[in-house]
């Protein structure tokens, strides 16, 4: 075999190509040139090829690749030996390099038909571009599909950040506390409103067992919340106490509500808790007010039927003290006629048999006798005179009238008309002004004026007698003034002159039994009123009264 | 005044006066104006209604041509014996004046009510008291003329 070999490569025998050519410089350089320098372009050839294999993996006949490459060195091989030959005469190797070539052609050539139809299935480059404009089309559009979910997704990923932040906030600023525990009753949420109402920190507090809270006595509650909330009910407003972090009681207000998760299972617990301890605090307070209250009232109550019967006890005490009035009224009355009647009898016995004895014994009667006579005659005659001022004094409330409306300017004119020639003959000057309508006894408001005038003028001073009648509102009274410029009443005796016949002068000065004023101090206070007398600046005296005004005004 | 008109007129009159005192005054007063009237005198209310029907002791009494009567008197009073006169068809055209100490206004009324002819208060002075008989004398003896007996 090496021996074959080395005959083929031999050189000996032949003649150089050059020979051939008859070492024409223009065809030898020709020849040399062209077949080196398609030598090296043939192998450069298989380094493209190659990169590129390495390049696209996904290139499917990367075996044809490799034919190809050992197709054109073995070509550029054969070339670099045409110009070898040119000096070298091998020919066997030429021989043998060439057979080589034949080889690697024609399994080349076989392989590349079979391959044609896989070939024409390739796409055509414009295919490809087409393809390609096609598909970065649709990229296009993916992209933008995708951009703009991006940005979908951003906004609601950002809204749902809002939204929860802004849940966030509200829970947080609420006043109430909002606090979430899971089904073991382990606090998980924990807000600014528990905070405040329950003074631990969140910090404190999560992960806490929410009966840290509870009062010993009802931390059986944590049970009842929790069977409630797996059977996916609700509490509302269950009220209770808890342990505030300084160790006081607070009243709280509880809604427990059931956390349902994403597949609808419960979760946990929501609670809502607010302060009511101020609200309970009313409230007690309003109870003990209402309990005391209700006492108040029983106390009343008890009063209120205490006087009554005391009030029917006294009612009928009045009743009675009334008709003992009635009575006591009907024995004035009778005691009245009996005064009128059967005491003026003896009276007019006296006076009459003395009398008739005078006439009798005219002629034998001495001045002693007659004078004697006459003061039995006269004192009898005041003792009637008396007991008829005791009748008037007496029938002031036995013969009252009930008080009803009177124009006391009426009244003054009528007492006037009664006094009839007294007036005239003291040439008597009475004014009035402005005299209301008053509740009164008509009677005995004109008896009151009669007097009351009647005196002024019986005490006059030299001059004729000016009376001024006024009146002036005070309150729910008149206060009436009777002025005279008559001689007046000293202050040591302004109380006297309305007692019953007291008199301030003698009977030769002024006549009288000094019953008049006693009248008008008992008909005013029959009325309800108040009689005084003072000085009247220039002299003289100012009877005052009150009386009640008219009902209606 | 009668005697001084010279035509002196003689009636009847009954006073009914429980008191003595009162009676003599009355007699008195008529002495002293002279007055010549016939004057019977009955001390209680019986004796004023057995006088008038004439019963009794008083069965042989002229019928008054005048009655003076008190109020207030024994067994039955004034009142009553002014009301059975007013009521007896026989009795009531007899003037009653009625003489008494009471000037209650009560008394007055219901003197009136029973038709009283007049009513007089007797005054406490003899003189006016003489006075007041003289004038009831001159009025229904004088002035008036009185039904036929």
């Amino acid at each position: 075999m090496i021996e074959e070999l080395s005959r083929l490569l031999a050189v000996n025998g032949y003649i150089p190509h050059g020979y051939c050519l008859s070492w024409s410089p223009t065809l030898v350089f020709t020849f040399v040139a062209s077949d080196v320098l398609i030598f090296l372009s043939y192998f450069s050839m298989p380094l493209v090829l190659i990169y590129f294999a390495r390049k696209r993996k996904d290139f499917p006949y990367r075996w044809l690749l490799w034919l190809f490459s050992a197709f054109i060195m073995a070509c550029g091989a054969t070339h670099l030996m045409g110009a070898v030959v040119l000096w070298q005469p091998m020919y066997g190797l030429d021989a043998l390099l060439k057979a080589i070539t034949a080889t690697i052609s024609v399994a080349t050539a076989i392989a590349l038909w079979p391959l044609l139809p896989h070939a024409l299935k390739l796409p055509s480059p414009t295919q490809l571009r087409l393809s390609n404009e096609a598909l970065h089309h649709e990229i296009d559009q993916r992209q933008k599909v995708e951009e703009a979910l991006r940005l979908a997704n951003a906004q609601a990923e950002d809204n749902l950040q809002r939204k929860v932040l802004l849940l966030a906030a509200i829970v947080e600023s609420c006043n109430e506390a909002v606090i979430g525990k899971d089904l073991d009753g382990v606090i998980v949420s924990w807000n600014r409103g528990a905070e405040k109402i329950f003074g631990y920190t969140a910090q404190q507090m999560i992960g806490q067992h929410a009966t840290k809270l509870f009062p010993t006595e009802r931390q059986f509650e944590e049970h009842d919340f929790l069977t409630a909330v797996l059977h996916r009910e609700s509490i509302f407003q269950f009220e209770t106490q808890r342990i505030h972090q300084d160790g006081r009681l607070i009243d709280v207000a509880f809604t427990v509500s059931p956390i349902l998760d994403e597949k609808a299972q419960v979760s946990g617990a929501s609670i809502l808790a607010s302060d009511i301890t101020e609200r309970k605090r009313t409230q007690r307070e309003l109870e003990r007010m209402t309990e005391q209250l209700q006492q108040l009232n029983q106390t009343l109550e008890a009063r209120v039927i205490e006087r009554t019967a005391e009030l029917a006890q006294a009612n009928a005490l009045l009743a009675e003290s009334s008709a003992d009035l009635k009575r006591s009224n009907r024995e004035l009355e009778q005691f009245a006629y009996v005064a009128s009647h059967d005491l003026q009898e003896p009276l007019r016995m006296v006076v009459g048999f003395v009398q008739l004895l005078e006439k009798r014994l005219a002629d034998k009667v001495e001045g002693e006798t007659r004078e004697f006579m006459g003061y039995a005659v006269d004192g009898a005659l005041r003792m009637q005179k008396l007991i008829q001022d005791i009748l008037v004094y007496s029938r002031v409330s036995s013969r009252g009238a009930p008080p009803a409306t009177v124009d006391s300017a009426d009244a003054l004119s009528e007492a006037l008309l009664l006094l009839g020639n007294k007036v005239a003959d003291s040439g008597a000057v009475v004014q009035s002004e402005g005299l209301p309508v008053v509740q009164a006894d008509r009677t005995q408001l004109v008896q009151l004026f009669q007097n009351l005038i009647g005196n002024a003028i019986k005490f006059c001073k030299q001059d004729a007698p000016k009376i001024q009648v006024d009146a002036v509102r005070q309150g729910r009274q008149w206060r009436f003034s009777v002025t005279d410029n008559g001689i007046g009443i000293s202050e040591e005796y302004r109380e006297r002159v309305f007692g019953i016949f007291q008199r301030l002068h003698t009977r030769e000065e002024y006549e009288g039994t000094g019953i008049g004023l006693a009248v008008c101090k008992r008909i005013v206070e029959r009325h309800g009123g108040t009689i005084g007398v003072e000085a009247a600046p220039g002299g003289g005296s100012i009877f005052w009264f009150t009386l009640d005004a008219e009902q209606n005004t | 005044m009668n005697t001084e008109r010279g035509n002196p007129r003689s009636i009847e009159i009954l006073l009914v006066e429980d008191n003595p005192g009162d009676v003599r005054l009355t007699r008195e007063a008529m002495k002293e104006g002279k007055i010549n009237n016939c004057l019977n005198v009955v001390n209680d209310g019986e004796q004023a209604m057995a006088y008038l029907r004439r019963e009794g002791r008083f069965a042989d009494a002229k019928r008054p041509d005048l009655i003076l009567l008190d109020l207030n008197l024994p067994r039955k009073d004034g009142r009553e014996v002014l009301a059975e006169i007013k009521v007896d068809p026989e009795l009531k055209s007899i003037p009653v004046v009625v003489l008494t100490t009471s000037s209650a206004e009560m008394d007055v009324q219901r003197a009136y009510n029973l038709h009283a002819n007049c009513y007089i208060t007797k005054p406490v002075d003899f003189n006016q008291f003489m006075s007041v008989v003289q004038q009831i004398d001159d009025f229904w003896v004088n002035l008036v003329t009185l039904p036929k007996r």
